[in-house]
């Protein structure tokens, strides 16, 4: 008879699991675990309670005698067969997948305290590639799935986010709100998103409410930012020696002239960096009944950073809601509401600042600031004192965004197996920057006067409605096939549009940029970007069976097909794709093999596209500039851009072959996946002979291919329970080599102009090869050159005796050999600690400090004594070096692109975290359910790398595309100077040390 | 949903709207404003000031590519600026010619503006081929872009450049309306009288040429009052700030003070061009007058005193030192300033004191309003230095830095002194017409007919408004030259005396087939080369011309 079984959860370390579902199974009946992980439900001898919690495996327990108090251990979900993993428009068992799919769970997440889930993901993923490209709050980074495929289409992955395709930034989500990442990697995972899908697809779960009493729960932290490094900067003595190498005509100024006899070394970045803060909060609540569940949560992250006006704010809020309508419908609802801050996301002082005399003084005899610490120089006017920054009113940039995404569904049971689903996708996101650059400032100092101020007010706003019509079938016949069938009908549609305004001659700093109508220069709204309205839509159909047989035989295939308002011709492509699976484990023969938990084969091939071009390509456009005859202002109208109405999509076929193991009880698991893939039709914006009269076009030209290896390992390294102490490894390894196969004309073997080599990666640095420095010995070699002893020494590669365009070549490529990651985590009694390492080996960086061809691309005036630099080893009769060229007048050093490509290869402690659970004894008697403290250093420091190890920099990650002095040879702002990933001039990046709680009620 | 599929587009246009009244006045003036990328934009300065006999670098941290030969890469971004802004507005011209005849417009308007298209379609083909020689050559509007590309024979360039001209000869108006920045018959004159002259002297000559040329000249020069032009009385007025759109000039790169128009950083207006529209030929030539230097030179006995005597301000600019004269240029063809105005009227000679600091000479202390730096052009003595008490810095104390700074250009009515300048930059101007039909006459052994023009051109520089009639009539009658002086050799040096820094010489020298040897003489270059009378094909035009035969670079490079 019933009786009432009461129990305790425990997890994978003895500690009580609160919030723990328990289902009698076959019946109604539930409970959820409370702060202590106790339970009690009515249930006779023999039934059978279901446990789960999300990132656990769950569990069956038949129950004994009812009297005897239940003691069930939950084993973490990773890894596990039964785990659920999210793949498009459903989900399926682990063990039935047959696609290659990395999961990252909140767990893994909370790991690394980040400010966006991107940081999070950083050296997780197999196969998941994460560059920096900012280092100022806010600022994002690049994700690349399995390397690039496009020449000029989007590389970006696709983020679906509780079913709907998410177009906000990655910077919108609170990483506490989600429960999962899983990442569709081949085309027989992605090909259900077809048009999208070439890229990778990131599907984000968030956190739902689950039955039980209500859980209150509050995770936060707080800490400092302080910079990583300093840029090494010639001093006082260092930078008197090279000018005076260089033979910087204007000589010193008064106020250098006295700093030299006083012996003056001023360090300028000391006045800049300042500590930063950072602190994250969340304070969530769910809950439920078998009928409705709820999940409410609130967060609020901010972020200053190490340079005065530079911070991120996010303020979020999230609601999820489940609820049943009788036994066969279901609806339910997520909003993520979010709004954000970003400030002083475009001010940067550092040239400014680093390029002042370190032999002059930040400060007056008198104590007061010297404010022009150039004065009496030929830039007198291009540099200021950095502390003028710390003026609040001058210097104001600030962008807000406030985005909302809706994701509702309702889900009808037509009859046992067969499902109608709904989706209704709802993302709206609000753009409003401001900004105000007064005059006298170190970011406006050629500005003397106080009407020479500038103000711009930017505004946008995007929406994208989703609508997809899901019928699933769901039926095992005869026990041993499992069929599943998942249709789609769904349509999409975005649009979007900016406008910009802005003034100059406002009458007070304090007005900023909230009344341009008060300014004395006419508004203007200027051309380019910033002012644009986009519309695309995309209809699709989808149809998909998984069938597996006797959990041995897995097949999956997949049909979609896309319309794509891009295309005015030819606007419906398909995308096929088959998968196969062999759970290996489950068969008879395997019974023996004890040692083998799990073994599974794939093989899997399908087609996706890449439609990510901007949506007027199809069709030439007119730009503007301005003109005035005598008084009378006119607007001039250009032809800038040639359409092309027979644009295609650009189409991907993938060939995926894994293997995933589990040995010795699962204490090692992984899985191995080789890949090979082929785009073709490339979507390009390819760049004209400008007698064209425009830059570009786009069109389908070329092919690449790609192909790797990914390995993933888990391990329990030791688990001595007696002891208490538990270390465990996870382990990420890919290789990636990516190719160009073909060009447009199929004939040609090398594009110069784009930067496009048939059998190189896409993006590839082609430039004159430095050899060295010629020395003094060298001098009649130099000559028949044109150089002299000092100057860079280049490869005649095709030893004619001169330097040619033919002795360019291949000289660096930022495809990495391989990149990897490492989490290793420690569990002694009630301490924890986890150390993430993160490596990306073999790619090439440009830092464009160490450039200069004396058009303003690069560092200007490098090397000719005009202002201060990085330090460098600068050739000289006594330092016959090969690394860089001696100081010399002018402003231009020869083929110096060439010296700012440097190895980018690096090995990163990414986080060390030490954590401390309370024991329960101590939180059951103040009424905590489970709490835990730790420390964390973000970014603690570098294992490895030469660039830094070198002295050339701080940091070997990039700050930024773009922006790299072009190779000689290309013209300005083609080739790899608008692709490369640039280390330049920016706010440093930073370290953290954050101290943080999670504690449960 | 066929909806959702479909395309929209509300935030660009397309080509068809030069269709539109709008469309054909804004594709045209469009077509003007790319000139801003060249008068005015070092790059373009450096090549056509650069290499010559007049002026060398004015100190170390410019770009002496140009001044040397010694490296001009294709991949040269001042080149490649040429190449594509010229290309840019002659597809666009190509467009608006294209699809201006339908526009529904007041047709006397239309026909107006589709001649000052032909006017700019051929001004920028004139450019291409003067700079580059053979280039590719399309009069149809390119609306499905190539990746091919060929050269068409200059010979065929210059017919193109002549047709247009002539036909919009027919159509323009007399004089210009609103300003001198739109294209009427003056400057089409003046363009293809220029035109005619250099075809005659290149390869594709055809034996009407210089003939053609004169004509075309002598059309504007004798008809100057239907044209409402004519020689400035004193040669100060034709580069007078706030003269731009004067009686002398035919044709101006306009500009004005509105702070989004001009497309400059004038007032302090957002960069909407990113400063590459900006005229800073304001800043090219002016020395270094900032720097400090020894107030006590050449006064034996007094102390080594080395101080700034002047701060940067807005009437002496802002000190950007890229040209100075030369010798040749000082001392050669400005050799006779007692009857020819134009030295003084050139050159700056006096930097008025105008620092807050307290500067003390030998000689004593200076006070606002003294002269701090005098260059009186000659040499002095010690004892002219004693009796003065700022600096004067005689020729042989030139330096590099230090030199006179040609004032054509200075724009003192700035907001702050590192603004570029707001004037517009004066392009045509009939004493070059004067120059170019005496030329062309020269060369058809006319040297009666050159001589007169030449004559009043210089009877014009000897006047001084501090002179009496007398003493002005006197200069004029010394200055006045024979037939048998009427050389080409003279007319060079003339065209120094009379254009000096004002964008002609690099191609003048070309055209007269005169860059060697004036070099040689005026201005030895070791890194000068018979084929860099042509510049570099840009190497991107080279590189992405993907299909069909290679482009060819031109020899040399």
């Amino acid at each position: 008879q019933t009786s009432q079984v009461k129990g305790v959860v425990l997890d994978e370390t003895n500690q009580p699991l609160p919030g723990v579902s328990i289902l009698v199974k076959n019946t109604q009946r539930g409970t959820a675990a409370d702060a202590n992980g106790r339970f009690t439900i009515a249930a006779e001898r023999g039934n059978i309670l279901v446990l789960s919690l999300v990132g656990y495996a769950s569990q069956e327990v038949t129950v004994g005698n009812p009297a005897e108090e239940l003691r069930v251990q939950l084993t973490p979900a990773n890894n596990q067969l039964n785990e659920v993993v999210v793949v498009g428009y459903g989900t399926q068992r682990r063990s039935d997948l047959t696609g290659s799919v990395v999961s990252v769970d909140a767990k893994a997440l909370k790991e690394v305290p980040s400010a966006n889930v991107l940081q999070a993901l950083q050296g997780r993923a197999a196969g998941v590639d994460l560059a920096r490209t900012g280092t100022a709050p806010g600022a994002g980074a690049q994700l690349r799935i399995r390397g690039n495929r496009s020449l000029s289409g989007s590389n970006d992955a696709l983020i679906v986010v509780d079913g709907v395709p998410y177009g906000g930034s990655l910077n919108d989500l609170n990483t506490d709100d989600i429960a999962t990442i899983d990442i569709l990697k081949d085309a027989s995972a992605t090909a259900i998103y077809g048009s999208r899908g070439s890229n990778g697809v990131l599907i984000i779960t968030t956190k739902r409410g689950r039955a039980g009493k209500p859980q209150v729960s509050y995770n936060a932290y707080a800490g400092q930012n302080t910079v990583l490094g300093q840029y090494p900067m010639l001093n006082g003595a260092e930078f008197k020696a090279m000018r005076d190498l260089a033979q910087y005509s204007a000589g010193y100024s008064p106020d250098e002239t006295a700093g030299i006899a006083a012996g003056t070394s001023t360090n300028w970045q000391d006045l800049l960096y300042k500590k930063g803060f950072v602190t994250n909060n969340e304070l969530s609540l769910s809950g439920g009944t078998d009928n409705t569940q709820y999940s409410f949560s609130g967060g609020y992250y901010k972020e200053t950073g190490v340079i005065t006006g530079q911070s991120f704010e996010r303020f979020s809020l999230r609601t999820s809601i489940d609820t049943k309508i009788g036994n066969r419908v279901k609806v339910g609802l997520t909003n993520l509401s979010n709004l954000n801050y970003t400030r002083g996301e475009g001010v940067n002082p550092i040239y400014n600042t680093l390029r002042l005399s370190p032999l002059t003084s930040p400060y007056l005899p008198d104590g007061s600031p010297n404010l022009r610490p150039l004065q009496g120089t030929i830039d007198e006017l291009s540099s200021m004192n950095p502390i003028t920054l710390e003026d609040e009113n001058a210097i104001v940039q600030r962008r807000r965004r406030i985005t909302t995404f809706n994701s509702l569904y309702g889900e009808v049971q037509i009859i046992d197996g067969l499902k109608y689903r709904l989706n209704v996708g709802l993302d709206f996101r609000q753009e409003n920057f401001g900004s105000y650059t007064g005059p006298n400032t170190i970011i406006n100092p050629g500005s003397t006067l106080p009407t020479q101020n500038s103000a711009a007010v930017q505004n946008g706003e995007s929406y994208r409605y989703t609508i997809d019509n899901i019928v699933t079938y769901d039926k095992v016949l005869a026990e041993k096939h499992r069929l599943t069938f998942t249709g789609l009908y769904g349509v999409q549609q975005d649009r979007g549009f900016t406008n910009r305004v802005e003034a100059t001659g406002l009458p007070a700093d304090y007005i900023q940029y909230y009344n341009l109508n008060l300014a004395s220069g006419t508004p203007v709204v200027p051309a380019g970007g910033n002012n644009s309205f986009n519309r695309s839509g995309l209809v699709s159909i989808m149809a998909r069976v998984n069938y597996v047989f006797n959990d041995r035989y897995l097949l999956t295939a997949t049909f979609r097909r896309d319309g794509s308002s891009v295309f005015p011709e030819g606007t419906w492509l398909n995308y096929p794709a088959f998968a196969l699976g062999w759970n290996i484990s489950n068969e008879d023969f395997m019974k023996e093999l004890t040692f083998i938990s799990n073994l599974k084969l794939r093989a899997g091939y399908g087609i996706t596209g890449n439609q990510g071009i901007p949506s007027g390509a199809t069709r030439g456009s007119l730009s503007t500039n301005r003109y005035n005859f005598g008084t009378v202002n006119s607007l001039g109208y250009f032809v800038s851009s040639l359409g092309n109405r027979d644009l295609r999509w650009e189409s991907t076929s993938n060939t995926n072959l894994g293997v995933d193991f589990g040995f010795f009880n699962n204490r090692i698991t992984g899985s191995i996946d080789l890949y090979r893939q082929v785009t073709d039709r490339l979507l390009v914006q390819k760049n004209l002979p400008l007698s064209n009269g425009a830059n570009s076009y786009w069109t389908n030209a070329a092919k690449t291919q790609g192909q790797g290896v990914e390995v993933v390992l888990s391990t329990v390294n030791v688990d001595n329970r007696t002891a208490g102490f538990k270390w465990t490894t996870d382990l990420n390894f890919a290789i990636n080599r990516e190719k160009i196969v073909a060009l447009e004309d199929p004939a040609k073997t090398q594009d110069i102009g784009n930067g496009w080599f048939v059998g190189q990666p896409l993006n590839v640095i082609y430039d004159y090869k430095k050899i060295g420095i010629w020395q003094t010995s060298e001098a009649e070699q130099a000559k028949q050159f044109n150089a002299v002893p000092g100057q860079i020494k280049l490869e005649d590669l095709n030893g004619d005796g001169r330097i040619t365009d033919a002795d360019r070549t291949i000289v660096g490529s930022f495809q990495p050999k391989w990149i990897g990651g490492m989490t290793n985590r420690f569990t002694y009694k009630n301490w924890d600690l986890t150390a993430t390492m993160n490596a990306r080996i073999g790619n090439t960086l440009v830092a464009t400090y160490f450039q200069n061809d004396g058009t303003g691309t690069g560092y200007a005036f490098l090397n000719n004594g005009r202002v201060n630099q990085v330090k460098f080893d600068y050739w000289t009769v006594n330092n016959p070096t090969n690394a860089f060229p001696q100081p010399a007048p002018g402003d231009r050093i020869n083929y110096s692109s060439t010296l700012g490509y440097h190895d980018g290869s690096f090995v990163r402690m990414q986080s060390l975290s030490l954590g401390y659970t309370v024991p329960n004894s101590f939180l059951n008697k103040i009424g905590f359910g489970s709490a835990r403290v730790y420390l964390t250093s973000r970014n603690p420091f570098l294992i490895y790398s030469p660039f830094v190890a070198n002295g050339l920099g701080i940091d070997p990650e990039g700050t930024g595309t773009g922006g790299a002095v072009p190779t000689q040879g290309a013209s300005s702002g083609t080739g790899v100077s608008t692709r490369a990933i640039t280390v330049g001039l920016t706010t440093p990046p930073t370290r953290q040390l954050l101290i943080g709680v999670n504690l449960k009620f | 949903c066929q909806s959702v599929l479909d395309q929209e587009f509300r935030s660009e246009l397309g080509p068809e709207f030069f269709a539109t009244a709008g469309g054909l006045e804004g594709g045209i003036t469009a077509s003007y404003s790319i000139m801003r990328f060249f008068w005015g934009s070092e790059g373009f300065t450096y090549t056509a000031n650069a290499g010559t006999d007049e002026s060398i670098l004015g100190a170390s941290d410019g770009d002496r590519t140009y001044f040397e030969y010694a490296n001009i890469l294709p991949s040269n971004g001042n080149i490649t600026g040429i190449w594509n802004n010229a290309y840019q507005a002659i597809n666009n011209l190509n467009g608006v010619l294209k699809f201006g005849p339908s526009a529904n417009i007041d047709a006397a308007r239309r026909t107006t503006l589709l001649a000052e298209a032909k006017f700019l379609r051929a001004f920028y083909y004139f450019e291409l081929v003067k700079t580059f020689g053979d280039v590719p050559l399309s009069l149809q509007f390119i609306d499905v872009p190539t990746t091919s590309a060929a050269r068409a024979p200059i010979a065929d360039v210059y017919a193109a450049i002549i047709k247009d001209l002539t036909e919009a000869i027919q159509e323009l108006p007399n004089t210009a309306t609103p300003s001198k920045g739109r294209a009427a018959k003056p400057a089409a004159l003046h363009l293809l009288s220029k035109v005619y002259l250099t075809r005659g002297w290149s390869a594709a000559a055809q034996p009407t040429d210089f003939q053609n040329a004169y004509t075309t000249a002598k059309q504007l020069i004798d008809n100057q009052a239907t044209y409402g032009v004519g020689l400035e009385q004193d040669f100060a007025n034709v580069h007078r700030e706030g003269n731009e759109y004067g009686k002398e000039v035919l044709f101006v790169v306009d500009r004005n003070t509105d702070p989004s128009y001009a497309e400059s950083q004038f007032n302090n207006s957002p960069q909407i061009a990113n400063g590459n529209k900006e005229n800073r030929s304001n800043f090219f030539w002016v020395s270094l007058y900032t720097n400090a230097l020894n107030v006590n030179a050449g006064i034996s006995g007094a102390p080594n005193n080395t101080i700034a005597v002047m701060d940067r301000d807005l009437r002496n600019g802002r000190p950007f030192r890229r040209f100075r004269p030369t010798n040749y240029t000082l001392n050669t063809a400005f050799g006779d300033r007692a009857n020819d105005s134009r030295y003084f009227k050139t050159f700056q000679s006096a930097w008025i004191f105008n620092r807050t600091v307290p500067v003390t000479t030998s000689r004593g202390t200076l006070a606002v309003g003294d002269t701090a730096i005098w260059m009186p052009g000659v040499e002095v003595t010690e004892a002219q230095r004693r009796a003065f008490k700022g600096v004067i810095i005689a020729p042989s104390q030139y330096t590099a830095d230090l030199h006179p700074t040609m004032t054509k250009y200075a724009a003192v009515n700035r907001l702050t002194v590192n603004e570029s300048s707001y004037r517009p930059y004066i392009l045509f101007r009939l004493a070059d017409t004067y120059l170019l039909a005496a030329e062309a006459y020269i060369k058809d052994n006319k040297p009666a007919e050159a001589a007169t023009l030449i004559n009043a051109v210089r009877q014009r520089a000897a006047y001084r408004a501090t002179n009496t009639a007398a003493q002005n009539t006197a200069a004029a009658a010394a200055l006045t030259i024979t037939p048998a002086q009427a050389t080409i050799d003279f007319l060079l040096d003339e065209r120094t005396r009379e254009l000096y820094g004002e964008y002609v010489r690099w191609q003048d020298l070309v055209r007269t087939q005169t860059l060697k040897t004036r070099l040689e003489r005026y201005n030895p270059t070791p890194g000068f080369r018979d084929f860099h009378v042509l510049r570099p094909i840009p190497q991107s035009q080279i590189d992405l011309t993907t299909t069909g035969p290679k482009f060819p670079q031109n020899p040399g490079y």
